[in-house]
Protein backbone atom coordinates (compact mmCIF):
# COMPACT_ATOMS: atom_id res chain seq x y z
CA UNK A 1 0.00 0.00 0.00
CA UNK A 2 3.21 2.57 0.27
CA UNK A 3 3.33 3.10 -3.29
CA UNK A 4 -0.58 4.22 -3.25
CA UNK A 5 -0.79 6.22 -0.53
CA UNK A 6 2.40 8.40 -2.25
CA UNK A 7 -0.07 8.25 -4.95
CA UNK A 8 -2.63 9.58 -3.55
CA UNK A 9 -0.44 11.92 -1.44
CA UNK A 10 0.94 13.62 -4.44
CA UNK A 11 0.62 17.10 -6.57
CA UNK A 12 -2.13 18.81 -4.89
CA UNK A 13 -1.20 21.84 -6.67
CA UNK A 14 -3.54 24.43 -7.87
CA UNK A 15 -2.43 26.89 -10.52
CA UNK A 16 -4.71 29.52 -11.05
CA UNK A 17 -4.62 31.52 -14.37
CA UNK A 18 -6.70 35.20 -14.98
CA UNK A 19 -7.93 35.44 -17.99
CA UNK A 20 -9.84 38.86 -18.20
CA UNK A 21 -11.65 39.09 -15.11
CA UNK A 22 -12.66 35.30 -14.54
CA UNK A 23 -9.89 33.59 -12.42
CA UNK A 24 -9.98 29.79 -13.36
CA UNK A 25 -9.23 26.94 -10.97
CA UNK A 26 -6.78 24.47 -12.82
CA UNK A 27 -6.53 21.46 -9.98
CA UNK A 28 -3.17 19.30 -11.62
CA UNK A 29 -4.81 15.81 -10.68
CA UNK A 30 -8.19 16.46 -12.12
CA UNK A 31 -6.54 17.14 -15.21
CA UNK A 32 -4.14 14.38 -15.11
CA UNK A 33 -7.27 11.92 -14.27
CA UNK A 34 -8.84 13.73 -16.94
CA UNK A 35 -6.50 12.69 -19.11
CA UNK A 36 -6.27 9.23 -18.02
CA UNK A 37 -9.38 8.56 -18.47
CA UNK A 38 -9.84 10.29 -21.71
CA UNK A 39 -6.76 7.48 -22.53
CA UNK A 40 -9.19 4.58 -21.44
CA UNK A 41 -12.54 5.61 -23.30
CA UNK A 42 -10.67 5.85 -26.20
CA UNK A 43 -9.79 2.25 -26.06
CA UNK A 44 -13.19 1.61 -24.82
CA UNK A 45 -14.53 3.66 -28.34
CA UNK A 46 -12.05 1.77 -30.30
CA UNK A 47 -13.27 -2.04 -29.24
CA UNK A 48 -16.79 -0.52 -29.20
CA UNK A 49 -16.68 0.39 -33.14
CA UNK A 50 -14.68 -2.45 -33.80
CA UNK A 51 -17.56 -4.79 -32.69
CA UNK A 52 -20.20 -2.47 -34.60
CA UNK A 53 -17.97 -2.51 -37.57
CA UNK A 54 -18.61 -6.46 -37.65
CA UNK A 55 -22.17 -6.26 -36.62
CA UNK A 56 -23.17 -4.03 -39.33
CA UNK A 57 -20.78 -6.50 -41.28
CA UNK A 58 -23.00 -9.23 -40.38
CA UNK A 59 -26.46 -7.39 -41.49
CA UNK A 60 -24.35 -6.70 -44.67
CA UNK A 61 -23.72 -10.13 -45.79
CA UNK A 62 -27.08 -11.14 -44.12
CA UNK A 63 -28.78 -8.32 -46.84
CA UNK A 64 -26.42 -9.76 -49.49
CA UNK A 65 -27.59 -13.71 -48.42
CA UNK A 66 -31.28 -12.21 -48.66
CA UNK A 67 -30.74 -10.83 -52.37
CA UNK A 68 -29.29 -14.02 -53.67
CA UNK A 69 -32.09 -16.60 -51.97
CA UNK A 70 -34.37 -13.66 -53.69
CA UNK A 71 -32.82 -14.05 -57.04
CA UNK A 72 -32.26 -17.78 -57.29
CA UNK A 73 -34.88 -20.16 -58.03
CA UNK A 74 -35.63 -21.20 -54.65
CA UNK A 75 -38.06 -24.21 -54.78
CA UNK A 76 -38.57 -24.67 -51.28
CA UNK A 77 -37.76 -21.59 -50.19
CA UNK A 78 -34.80 -23.10 -47.78
CA UNK A 79 -32.33 -20.27 -48.78
CA UNK A 80 -34.76 -17.73 -48.27
CA UNK A 81 -35.39 -19.28 -44.71
CA UNK A 82 -31.66 -19.53 -43.44
CA UNK A 83 -31.11 -16.09 -44.86
CA UNK A 84 -33.80 -14.50 -42.78
CA UNK A 85 -32.71 -16.66 -39.71
CA UNK A 86 -29.36 -15.24 -39.74
CA UNK A 87 -30.12 -11.56 -40.97
CA UNK A 88 -32.65 -11.68 -37.50
CA UNK A 89 -29.18 -12.88 -35.06
CA UNK A 90 -27.39 -9.94 -37.08
CA UNK A 91 -29.96 -7.50 -36.12
CA UNK A 92 -30.45 -9.29 -32.54
CA UNK A 93 -26.90 -8.80 -32.04
CA UNK A 94 -26.38 -5.41 -33.12
CA UNK A 95 -28.38 -3.62 -30.61
CA UNK A 96 -26.55 -4.51 -27.34
CA UNK A 97 -23.35 -3.13 -29.39
CA UNK A 98 -25.21 -0.24 -30.59
CA UNK A 99 -26.06 0.44 -26.56
CA UNK A 100 -22.66 -0.13 -25.40
CA UNK A 101 -21.00 2.26 -27.97
CA UNK A 102 -23.23 5.10 -26.85
CA UNK A 103 -22.98 4.02 -22.99
CA UNK A 104 -19.00 4.20 -23.65
CA UNK A 105 -18.96 8.13 -25.07
CA UNK A 106 -20.39 9.41 -21.80
CA UNK A 107 -18.26 7.68 -18.91
CA UNK A 108 -16.86 9.69 -16.24
CA UNK A 109 -16.68 8.85 -12.71
CA UNK A 110 -19.67 10.67 -11.10
CA UNK A 111 -21.41 8.71 -8.48
CA UNK A 112 -24.89 9.45 -10.47
CA UNK A 113 -26.73 6.29 -12.54
CA UNK A 114 -25.78 3.61 -10.42
CA UNK A 115 -27.16 0.43 -11.13
CA UNK A 116 -26.83 -3.08 -10.68
CA UNK A 117 -23.68 -4.62 -13.25
CA UNK A 118 -22.45 -7.86 -13.41
CA UNK A 119 -18.75 -7.58 -12.81
CA UNK A 120 -18.11 -10.93 -14.21
CA UNK A 121 -19.07 -10.42 -17.90
CA UNK A 122 -17.73 -6.71 -17.39
CA UNK A 123 -14.63 -8.56 -16.70
CA UNK A 124 -15.04 -10.85 -19.79
CA UNK A 125 -15.69 -8.02 -22.31
CA UNK A 126 -13.16 -5.61 -21.04
CA UNK A 127 -10.25 -8.39 -21.34
CA UNK A 128 -11.47 -9.00 -25.10
CA UNK A 129 -10.28 -5.31 -26.12
CA UNK A 130 -7.14 -6.20 -24.55
CA UNK A 131 -6.35 -8.95 -27.21
CA UNK A 132 -4.28 -7.19 -29.44
CA UNK A 133 -1.65 -5.68 -26.40
CA UNK A 134 -2.38 -9.53 -25.54
CA UNK A 135 -0.73 -11.27 -28.32
CA UNK A 136 1.69 -8.85 -28.91
CA UNK A 137 3.18 -9.64 -25.76
CA UNK A 138 2.15 -13.40 -25.90
CA UNK A 139 1.31 -13.63 -22.57
CA UNK A 140 -0.85 -16.61 -21.38
CA UNK A 141 -3.58 -14.91 -19.86
CA UNK A 142 -5.89 -17.30 -17.82
CA UNK A 143 -9.18 -15.47 -16.48
CA UNK A 144 -11.19 -17.35 -13.76
CA UNK A 145 -14.41 -15.97 -13.61
CA UNK A 146 -17.37 -16.59 -10.84
CA UNK A 147 -20.66 -16.03 -12.73
CA UNK A 148 -23.43 -13.58 -11.17
CA UNK A 149 -20.63 -11.61 -9.53
CA UNK A 150 -23.47 -8.39 -9.09
CA UNK A 151 -22.74 -5.03 -7.43
CA UNK A 152 -24.16 -1.89 -7.39
CA UNK A 153 -22.07 0.66 -9.61
CA UNK A 154 -21.80 3.07 -12.60
CA UNK A 155 -20.98 0.92 -15.41
CA UNK A 156 -19.09 2.91 -17.55
CA UNK A 157 -17.06 4.31 -14.19
CA UNK A 158 -16.70 0.47 -13.05
CA UNK A 159 -15.37 -0.76 -16.64
CA UNK A 160 -13.26 2.27 -16.97
CA UNK A 161 -11.23 1.28 -13.95
CA UNK A 162 -11.35 -2.43 -14.69
CA UNK A 163 -10.08 -1.36 -18.12
CA UNK A 164 -7.47 0.77 -16.50
CA UNK A 165 -6.27 -1.89 -14.40
CA UNK A 166 -5.87 -5.02 -16.31
CA UNK A 167 -4.32 -2.53 -19.52
CA UNK A 168 -1.95 -1.55 -16.97
CA UNK A 169 -0.94 -5.12 -15.49
CA UNK A 170 -0.46 -6.01 -19.49
CA UNK A 171 1.59 -3.68 -20.14
CA UNK A 172 3.43 -4.32 -16.93
CA UNK A 173 4.13 -7.93 -18.00
CA UNK A 174 7.24 -9.24 -19.42
CA UNK A 175 6.66 -11.04 -22.82
CA UNK A 176 5.74 -14.31 -22.48
CA UNK A 177 4.55 -14.54 -19.00
CA UNK A 178 1.26 -15.76 -17.31
CA UNK A 179 -1.11 -13.45 -16.24
CA UNK A 180 -4.62 -14.69 -14.40
CA UNK A 181 -7.19 -12.76 -13.87
CA UNK A 182 -10.10 -14.11 -11.12
CA UNK A 183 -13.27 -13.04 -9.67
CA UNK A 184 -15.04 -14.35 -6.42
CA UNK A 185 -18.16 -13.61 -3.94
CA UNK A 186 -15.71 -13.67 -0.83
CA UNK A 187 -17.87 -12.50 2.35
CA UNK A 188 -20.31 -10.10 0.23
CA UNK A 189 -17.68 -8.40 -1.32
CA UNK A 190 -16.68 -9.20 -5.18
CA UNK A 191 -12.84 -9.70 -5.24
CA UNK A 192 -11.27 -9.42 -8.00
CA UNK A 193 -7.63 -10.24 -8.51
CA UNK A 194 -5.00 -9.33 -10.98
CA UNK A 195 -1.95 -11.62 -10.83
CA UNK A 196 1.07 -10.53 -12.81
CA UNK A 197 4.41 -11.26 -12.97
CA UNK A 198 5.58 -7.65 -12.75
CA UNK A 199 4.81 -4.90 -10.58
CA UNK A 200 2.26 -3.25 -12.66
CA UNK A 201 3.30 0.01 -12.03
CA UNK A 202 7.13 -0.56 -11.67
CA UNK A 203 7.87 2.02 -14.57
CA UNK A 204 5.42 4.61 -13.36
CA UNK A 205 6.67 7.41 -12.15
CA UNK A 206 3.93 8.91 -9.45
CA UNK A 207 3.70 12.87 -11.31
CA UNK A 208 4.18 10.76 -15.14
CA UNK A 209 1.80 12.71 -17.29
CA UNK A 210 -0.59 9.73 -18.28
CA UNK A 211 0.07 8.90 -21.98
CA UNK A 212 -1.01 6.06 -23.50
CA UNK A 213 -0.19 3.76 -20.18
CA UNK A 214 -1.29 5.89 -16.78
CA UNK A 215 -0.09 3.18 -14.72
CA UNK A 216 0.05 4.71 -11.17
CA UNK A 217 -2.66 7.02 -11.74
CA UNK A 218 -4.48 4.30 -13.15
CA UNK A 219 -3.93 2.55 -9.50
CA UNK A 220 -4.37 5.63 -7.71
CA UNK A 221 -8.27 6.53 -9.17
CA UNK A 222 -9.50 2.85 -9.21
CA UNK A 223 -8.40 2.47 -5.79
CA UNK A 224 -10.16 6.21 -4.67
CA UNK A 225 -13.21 4.92 -6.55
CA UNK A 226 -13.11 1.28 -4.72
CA UNK A 227 -12.77 3.44 -1.30
CA UNK A 228 -15.79 5.38 -2.04
CA UNK A 229 -18.17 2.94 -2.49
CA UNK A 230 -17.07 0.99 0.00
CA UNK A 231 -14.65 -1.27 -1.08
CA UNK A 232 -10.98 -1.08 -1.26
CA UNK A 233 -7.66 -2.26 -3.37
CA UNK A 234 -4.39 -3.78 -1.90
CA UNK A 235 -1.25 -5.05 -3.60
CA UNK A 236 0.63 -8.05 -2.92
CA UNK A 237 3.42 -9.98 -4.04
CA UNK A 238 3.20 -12.60 -6.10
CA UNK A 239 5.86 -14.78 -7.08
CA UNK A 240 9.06 -13.93 -7.63
CA UNK A 241 9.06 -10.89 -8.64
CA UNK A 242 5.04 -10.40 -10.11
CA UNK A 243 2.42 -8.11 -7.83
CA UNK A 244 -0.90 -8.88 -7.78
CA UNK A 245 -3.83 -6.13 -7.30
CA UNK A 246 -6.65 -7.09 -5.21
CA UNK A 247 -9.98 -5.10 -5.59
CA UNK A 248 -13.28 -5.78 -3.27
CA UNK A 249 -16.41 -4.00 -3.75
CA UNK A 250 -19.59 -5.01 -1.77
CA UNK A 251 -21.66 -7.11 -3.59
CA UNK A 252 -25.27 -6.80 -3.72
CA UNK A 253 -26.44 -9.61 -2.30
CA UNK A 254 -29.64 -11.71 -3.04
CA UNK A 255 -31.02 -15.24 -1.34
CA UNK A 256 -28.67 -18.15 -2.00
CA UNK A 257 -26.04 -16.00 -1.88
CA UNK A 258 -24.45 -15.23 1.32
CA UNK A 259 -21.31 -15.46 1.93
CA UNK B 1 -0.91 -29.72 -61.42
CA UNK B 2 0.81 -27.23 -59.23
CA UNK B 3 3.01 -27.56 -56.49
CA UNK B 4 1.46 -26.11 -53.23
CA UNK B 5 4.35 -26.46 -51.19
CA UNK B 6 6.46 -24.71 -53.77
CA UNK B 7 7.08 -20.94 -52.69
CA UNK B 8 7.96 -20.63 -56.23
CA UNK B 9 5.06 -21.74 -58.25
CA UNK B 10 2.46 -21.12 -55.03
CA UNK B 11 0.86 -17.88 -54.83
CA UNK B 12 2.15 -16.48 -58.10
CA UNK B 13 0.55 -16.66 -61.87
CA UNK B 14 -2.80 -17.98 -62.81
CA UNK B 15 -3.86 -20.94 -60.49
CA UNK B 16 -4.09 -24.88 -61.80
CA UNK B 17 -7.78 -26.14 -62.94
CA UNK B 18 -9.82 -27.07 -59.83
CA UNK B 19 -11.85 -25.29 -57.11
CA UNK B 20 -10.07 -21.92 -55.80
CA UNK B 21 -9.50 -23.32 -52.48
CA UNK B 22 -10.06 -20.49 -49.48
CA UNK B 23 -9.09 -20.61 -45.82
CA UNK B 24 -11.20 -18.29 -43.78
CA UNK B 25 -10.63 -17.14 -39.78
CA UNK B 26 -12.58 -15.38 -38.04
CA UNK B 27 -13.57 -15.81 -34.42
CA UNK B 28 -17.22 -14.17 -34.15
CA UNK B 29 -19.28 -17.37 -35.36
CA UNK B 30 -21.98 -15.27 -37.15
CA UNK B 31 -19.85 -13.19 -38.92
CA UNK B 32 -18.31 -16.42 -39.96
CA UNK B 33 -20.93 -18.16 -40.70
CA UNK B 34 -22.30 -15.85 -43.24
CA UNK B 35 -18.86 -14.77 -44.82
CA UNK B 36 -18.43 -18.57 -45.58
CA UNK B 37 -21.89 -18.47 -47.16
CA UNK B 38 -20.92 -15.26 -49.28
CA UNK B 39 -18.10 -17.10 -50.73
CA UNK B 40 -18.99 -19.95 -51.62
CA UNK B 41 -19.92 -21.04 -55.09
CA UNK B 42 -19.47 -24.19 -56.90
CA UNK B 43 -15.63 -22.90 -57.95
CA UNK B 44 -14.73 -22.91 -54.69
CA UNK B 45 -14.31 -24.94 -51.10
CA UNK B 46 -14.18 -22.45 -48.24
CA UNK B 47 -12.97 -23.23 -44.76
CA UNK B 48 -13.98 -21.29 -42.17
CA UNK B 49 -12.20 -21.40 -38.47
CA UNK B 50 -12.28 -19.39 -34.99
CA UNK B 51 -8.67 -19.34 -34.21
CA UNK B 52 -4.84 -18.49 -35.91
CA UNK B 53 -4.13 -21.77 -34.32
CA UNK B 54 -6.32 -23.97 -36.45
CA UNK B 55 -5.72 -22.18 -38.59
CA UNK B 56 -1.91 -22.56 -39.00
CA UNK B 57 -2.68 -26.47 -38.54
CA UNK B 58 -4.91 -26.61 -41.58
CA UNK B 59 -2.78 -24.24 -43.96
CA UNK B 60 0.00 -26.68 -43.58
CA UNK B 61 -1.98 -29.75 -43.72
CA UNK B 62 -3.21 -28.37 -47.17
CA UNK B 63 -2.06 -25.06 -48.25
CA UNK B 64 -4.98 -23.38 -49.67
CA UNK B 65 -4.73 -20.30 -52.38
CA UNK B 66 -6.45 -17.75 -50.47
CA UNK B 67 -6.14 -17.18 -47.15
CA UNK B 68 -8.88 -14.67 -45.20
CA UNK B 69 -8.14 -13.70 -41.99
CA UNK B 70 -9.09 -11.16 -39.22
CA UNK B 71 -6.87 -9.35 -37.30
CA UNK B 72 -8.41 -9.46 -34.02
CA UNK B 73 -8.20 -13.20 -32.89
CA UNK B 74 -8.08 -14.73 -29.11
CA UNK B 75 -4.39 -16.44 -28.31
CA UNK B 76 -2.42 -15.92 -31.77
CA UNK B 77 -3.65 -12.53 -33.56
CA UNK B 78 -4.20 -12.74 -37.28
CA UNK B 79 -1.46 -10.63 -38.42
CA UNK B 80 0.83 -12.96 -36.09
CA UNK B 81 -0.58 -15.61 -38.40
CA UNK B 82 -0.38 -13.99 -41.64
CA UNK B 83 3.50 -13.43 -41.04
CA UNK B 84 3.94 -17.18 -40.27
CA UNK B 85 2.21 -18.27 -43.15
CA UNK B 86 4.01 -15.80 -45.70
CA UNK B 87 7.41 -17.07 -43.54
CA UNK B 88 7.10 -20.43 -44.74
CA UNK B 89 5.50 -19.37 -48.00
CA UNK B 90 6.32 -16.04 -49.21
CA UNK B 91 4.03 -16.11 -52.05
CA UNK B 92 0.96 -16.89 -50.47
CA UNK B 93 -2.20 -14.66 -51.26
CA UNK B 94 -3.53 -13.29 -47.86
CA UNK B 95 -6.49 -11.02 -47.41
CA UNK B 96 -6.83 -9.21 -43.95
CA UNK B 97 -9.84 -8.17 -42.69
CA UNK B 98 -10.48 -6.07 -39.58
CA UNK B 99 -12.82 -3.89 -37.59
CA UNK B 100 -10.26 -1.97 -36.30
CA UNK B 101 -8.31 0.80 -38.43
CA UNK B 102 -5.82 -0.79 -40.24
CA UNK B 103 -2.15 0.86 -39.89
CA UNK B 104 -0.64 -1.91 -41.88
CA UNK B 105 2.45 -1.73 -44.31
CA UNK B 106 1.17 -4.21 -46.79
CA UNK B 107 4.33 -4.07 -49.01
CA UNK B 108 6.19 -5.18 -46.11
CA UNK B 109 4.22 -8.02 -46.06
CA UNK B 110 4.44 -9.33 -49.59
CA UNK B 111 3.14 -8.64 -53.04
CA UNK B 112 0.01 -10.87 -52.62
CA UNK B 113 -1.00 -9.70 -49.58
CA UNK B 114 -4.21 -7.31 -49.40
CA UNK B 115 -6.69 -5.36 -46.40
CA UNK B 116 -10.26 -5.08 -45.98
CA UNK B 117 -11.97 -3.28 -43.11
CA UNK B 118 -15.14 -3.89 -42.44
CA UNK B 119 -17.59 -3.84 -43.13
CA UNK B 120 -17.19 -5.02 -46.64
CA UNK B 121 -19.50 -6.02 -48.94
CA UNK B 122 -19.34 -9.04 -51.61
CA UNK B 123 -18.58 -7.13 -54.49
CA UNK B 124 -15.30 -5.88 -52.21
CA UNK B 125 -14.02 -9.30 -51.25
CA UNK B 126 -14.85 -10.34 -54.72
CA UNK B 127 -13.04 -7.76 -55.90
CA UNK B 128 -10.07 -8.67 -54.21
CA UNK B 129 -10.56 -12.36 -55.06
CA UNK B 130 -10.32 -11.67 -58.18
CA UNK B 131 -7.43 -9.63 -58.19
CA UNK B 132 -5.37 -11.89 -56.11
CA UNK B 133 -6.20 -14.94 -58.36
CA UNK B 134 -6.99 -13.91 -61.68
Amino acid sequence: MSRLCKINAMSSTTNRAPIGAVNLSVSTPELLEAAALCVINRRCREAYLHDVRGGLHALYSALELLARSAQIRDGDGTMAERATAIARRAMSNYEPLVLNTVESLTAGHDAEGLSEVDLGALTQEVSRFLRADIANKRLDVRLDIETDVRVRARRETARSWLLGLLLTSVDGSPPDQPLTVSLRREAGLARLVIAAAAPAAASAAPAAAPGDRPDALILAMAARWADSHGGRVEFAPAGVAGEEIRVYYPLIVTAGQEG
Amino acid sequence: MIDRHDPGQFGTGNRDVGPLRILYIEDNSLVREITCELLANENREVVALGSAEEGMVAYRDNRYDVVITDVNLPAMSGMDFVRQILKEVPGARVIITSGYSLRIDLASLGPHVRALMKPFDAPEIEALLASLCG
